[in-house]
């Protein structure tokens, strides 16, 4: 099972939010409440994947009190904040950290171990075509199969 | 790749699970409780200042929930539009002063907002309950909302001992393989390691010996010496830098 591949396990692919980088930060907080999800992908224009956002940001917004960093577009929100959050310093300050369809679990539960992130974009070559969650790999780890209603998280 | 057919756990993580109780979950921290009656703004500071993204909520004695930072953050943008469509949100350049305002106009617990993005529910275990149960209770849905944590409550205090979430599980699962693995290839290189010293020594052991009875020599550490038996054992006592400075001198 480690050594499977998220296509061959049918986790390579699903449909993904994404928020565009020029858009308000609000859009991104009402999407992620709107599909009850805690991450969007943060793409170009071109659809081309920059980063992600995740409610967890807001934590640094709390931290220095600016609330008026929603006021800004997604792009310049999540740069602020992952610049400036010494609270992650001792973990991933990678804008994006990505898989490809042939990726093996092993290889991607250990990313995700090793970054404490919750979600790895997958992307086949320059193209976003998927999300891989905690849930979807404990259900690939622990079932065996793939999760019946997959979601967009 | 084959698939995994329902309901079988793929062989590995069986072994790994076999008899463990929750209680043996190594990824432990302080568990972080707040009062329902908390404000929001509290609630948020609490949440960044442990740099978590749940908080478990107990109001008037009883565990009502979480309240995650995607609560949080629905409730304030919700909020924040509201003012927006009355033009005043320009004018708080704080939480703080958002969320005083809020409380101005209709003051709001933290309780209010525990699990309202439906996603994060509330489905306590006892101390002792089956690992693979609680792992599976994450990786799967439950009445179609997902379970991003499980809270560990001792019956007798009514207290949360543990809390067991998807990203503890993940490093969980990740750490006990990976220790295995490296148990497995340490054991291995050591055997390798033997093998070859115990070789590569008798080997040398054996040129040595062949050496100094078939061509009157000797190999002393790095030194070939050669000459009498005398001038061998002369050759042994002499201090090292000086058989290095001044070569034996043959027979």
């Amino acid at each position: 099972m480690a050594d499977a591949t998220l296509e061959s396990l049918g986790l390579a692919r699903k449909p993904v939010v994404t928020v565009k980088a020029t858009d308000p930060c609000l859009k991104a907080f009402d999407l992620m409440s709107k599909h009850k999800l805690s991450g969007l992908a943060v793409t170009t224009a071109s659809g081309g994947v920059l980063c992600s956002i995740s409610a967890a940001d807001v934590r640094f917004m709390v931290n220095i009190d600016k609330f008026d960093l929603v006021g800004m577009d997604v792009i310049s929100f999540v740069s602020t904040c992952r610049q400036m959050d010494s609270t992650r310093m001792d973990k991933t300050m990678a804008p994006m950290v990505a898989v490809s369809p042939t990726t093996t679990i092993r290889n991607v539960v250990g990313k995700l171990a090793a970054t404490h992130l919750h979600r790895l974009y997958v992307v086949d070559k320059t193209d976003l075509c998927g999300v891989v969650s905690l849930k979807d790999l404990l259900y690939a780890l622990l079932v065996g199969t793939k999760p019946a209603a997959a979601t967009a998280e | 790749m084959s698939k995994v057919e329902e309901g079988s756990t793929p062989s590995g993580i069986d072994a790994l699970l076999e008899d463990a109780s929750v209680d043996d979950f190594p990824f432990t921290r302080s568990v972080v409780t707040l009062d329902g009656a908390t404000n929001l703004e509290d609630a948020f500071r609490v949440l960044a200042k442990n740099s978590i993204s749940s908080v478990p909520i107990k109001h008037e004695g009883t565990w009502v929930g979480f309240v995650d930072i995607s609560d949080l953050v629905q409730h304030v943008a919700e909020l924040y539009r509201t003012l927006q469509a009355a033009e005043t949100a320009r004018n708080f350049t704080s939480l703080k002063a958002l969320l005083t305002e809020e409380s101005r106009l209709m003051p709001k617990p933290v309780e209010s907002c525990v699990n309202i993005s439906k996603n994060n529910p509330f489905l306590p275990v006892a101390p002792g309950s089956s690992l693979k149960d609680v792992l599976l209770r994450l990786a799967k849905r439950q009445d179609g909302a997902q379970v991003h944590r499980v809270p560990v409550v001792d019956p007798k205090t009514g207290e949360i001992t543990k809390i067991v979430s998807q990203s503890t599980a993940i490093r969980f699962l990740y750490t006990v393989r990976r220790t295995v693995w490296v148990w497995v290839w340490m054991w291995v290189w050591v055997w390798v390691w033997v093998g070859v010293t115990g070789v590569t020594g008798g080997l040398g052991w054996a040129h040595a010996w062949w050496t100094s009875h078939t061509t009157d020599s000797l190999t002393c550490g790095v030194f070939h010496v050669t000459g009498s038996t005398s001038t061998r054992w002369a050759a042994w006592q002499t201090p090292h830098w000086s058989r290095w400075a001044s070569p034996a001198s043959p027979s």
